[in-house]
C-alpha cells in the first residue's frame, strides 16, 4: 500500500473520520496517514518539515500540500499569525513583540514577494526532484486574504489551482465548519474533487 | 550615456569622491542611476530593483546578511539606534522582534530560496542585454548564483584585511562604504577587471 502525507495548515489538520484527508486516503486506497497539517503554521514550517523528510529519505509515496497565506511568522513551536491568542505558559513578551510587529513592521509587499519567490523555488527546484506523487493546492489562494490575485501557478505534480478557504465559503462562513474549517458535506465534496484530479 | 546601478546596503551607498562606486562609474564612463541604502535588507534590494522601470546597463548587487528586517524607509538592523525625528515605536518594535521573534534558520532559508529564484528567473531576462555582477557585503554565502558574474568575496573581509579587522582597520562611520580610500580604489579596480 502507498503511504500518504498532508503538509500545510489547519485546512488539512483534522484526523476526524469526516475529514477530507481521511476520506481521500480511503478513496486512494493509501496506507494510514503519516502526516497532517498544523493549525496556524506558515509555509516556512512546511519547508522545514518536508526538507527533513527528504534528508531522511522518508517522504511518503503521495505528498499533498495545502499552501497557506504569506502573512505568518515562523516559530519552531508556536503559532505566530495575526491576532494569535497568547498561550498560558508561553513568554508573554513574545506575543507583545508579535502585536508590535503587526502594528509597526509588517509589510504586505515584502511578505508577498518572499512567499512567491520561495514557493516557486520550492516547486521548481525541490519538489520536482522528489520521489513522491505531488499534489498541490491553496489553503488560501495568493493573496486572497489581502483582496488580491497574484496568479501564481505551480508546475510540479498535480496542481489544483483552487482555494480550500474559498470553497469552504470564505470570510462569510469562517468558523461555521469545524473539520478543516469545512462542514462534513464540504469535506466529502473536497475529497471527491481532489480525487477526481489525481485519479 | 550608458548607466550603472548599485543595489544593496551601505557597502554600495557612498556617493563621496573616494567611494568605489563613484570610481568605478568614472572608470567605465557610466552615469549612476541607483545607489545602495544603509541598513537595507535583501528585500529592499529586490523590491527596488523590480520597481525600477528602466534597468541600468550595468547592474551591481551587494547582497547583505540574511537576518535583516525589512522596512520601506528605515534601517532596522539588529541593535539599530533610533533616528531622531522618526517614530521610536518602530525601533522599539524592531528591538522586540530581534529579541523574541527572529529566527536565524528561517531567515537563511528564506534568503537562499528568494535569492536563487531572483537570480535564476528575474535576472535571467537581463543577462543577454545587461552586465550583472554580484558580490557579498559581509561574508560569502554558500549560494551559487547563475546570472552574470559573482565576486565570491566578502566586502567587510576585504575592508578588514581578513576574517577579523586587522590592526590598521578603522571602524569609522565617515569612511566610504566601510572601507579606507585605498581599499575603495582597489575594490573598484577589482570590479572593473571582472566587468
Amino acid at each position: 500500500m502507498k503511504s500518504i502525507g498532508y503538509f500545510g495548515d489547519s485546512f488539512c489538520a483534522s484526523n476526524q473520520p469526516e475529514s477530507w484527508c481521511n476520506i481521500l486516503q480511503e478513496k486512494i486506497g493509501a496506507d494510514k496517514i503519516r502526516y497532517f497539517g498544523y493549525p496556524g503554521r506558515s509555509i516556512w514550517s512546511v519547508f522545514f518539515q518536508y526538507n527533513k523528510l527528504i534528508e531522511q529519505n522518508a517522504v511518503p509515496d503521495i505528498s499533498i500540500f495545502c499552501w497557506t497565506e504569506p502573512y505568518r511568522l515562523y516559530h519552531p513551536r508556536h503559532v505566530l499569525s495575526a491576532n494569535t491568542q497568547p498561550l498560558e505558559g508561553v513568554d508573554p513578551n513574545m506575543y507583545k513583540a508579535l502585536d508590535e510587529y503587526w502594528i509597526h513592521l509588517h509589510s504586505y509587499d515584502k511578505d508577498e514577494m518572499a512567499y512567491e519567490y520561495a514557493l516557486k523555488h520550492y516547486d521548481q527546484n525541490i519538489l520536482s526532484k522528489v520521489d513522491s506523487e505531488i499534489v498541490q493546492m491553496w489553503s488560501f489562494r495568493p493573496f486572497e486574504t489581502a483582496g488580491k490575485d497574484a496568479g501564481i501557478k505551480l508546475n510540479t505534480g498535480t496542481f489544483i489551482d483552487e482555494s480550500v478557504y474559498a470553497f469552504s465559503g470564505g470570510k462569510d462562513a469562517w468558523g461555521k465548519g469545524t473539520i478543516n474549517h469545512m462542514t462534513v458535506e464540504q469535506n466529502q465534496q473536497w475529497a471527491e474533487r481532489v480525487h477526481d484530479r489525481i485519479d | 550615456m550608458k548607466t550603472i546601478g548599485y543595489f544593496g546596503d551601505s557597502f554600495c551607498a557612498s556617493r563621496e569622491s573616494d567611494s568605489w562606486c563613484v570610481l568605478l562609474a568614472k572608470k567605465l564612463g557610466l552615469d549612476t542611476k541607483h545607489w545602495g541604502t544603509g541598513g537595507a535588507s535583501i528585500w529592499n534590494t529586490m523590491l527596488e530593483f523590480n520597481n525600477m522601470r528602466k534597468k541600468p546597463d550595468v547592474i551591481v548587487f551587494c547582497w547583505t546578511t540574511p537576518n535583516r528586517l525589512y522596512h520601506h524607509s528605515l534601517p532596522l538592523t539588529p541593535n539599530a539606534v533610533p533616528i531622531p525625528g522618526e517614530d521610536h515605536n518602530i525601533f522599539d518594535a524592531a528591538e522586540s522582534y530581534y529579541k523574541y521573534l527572529q529566527n536565524d534558520e528561517k531567515d537563511k532559508l528564506a534568503y537562499r530560496y528568494a535569492l536563487q529564484w531572483f537570480d535564476q528567473n528575474e535576472l535571467k531576462q537581463y543577462e543577454s542585454t545587461h552586465k550583472i555582477i554580484h558580490m557579498w557585503s559581509f561574508f560569502p554565502e554558500d549560494i551559487t548564483l547563475q546570472s552574470g558574474n559573482t565576486l565570491d568575496e566578502g566586502m567587510i573581509q576585504f575592508a578588514w584585511g581578513g576574517s577579523k579587522p586587522d590592526k590598521d582597520y578603522k571602524d569609522d562611520l565617515h569612511q566610504s562604504n566601510h572601507m579606507s580610500s585605498e581599499k575603495n580604489q582597489q575594490w573598484a579596480d577589482k570590479i572593473e577587471e571582472i566587468l
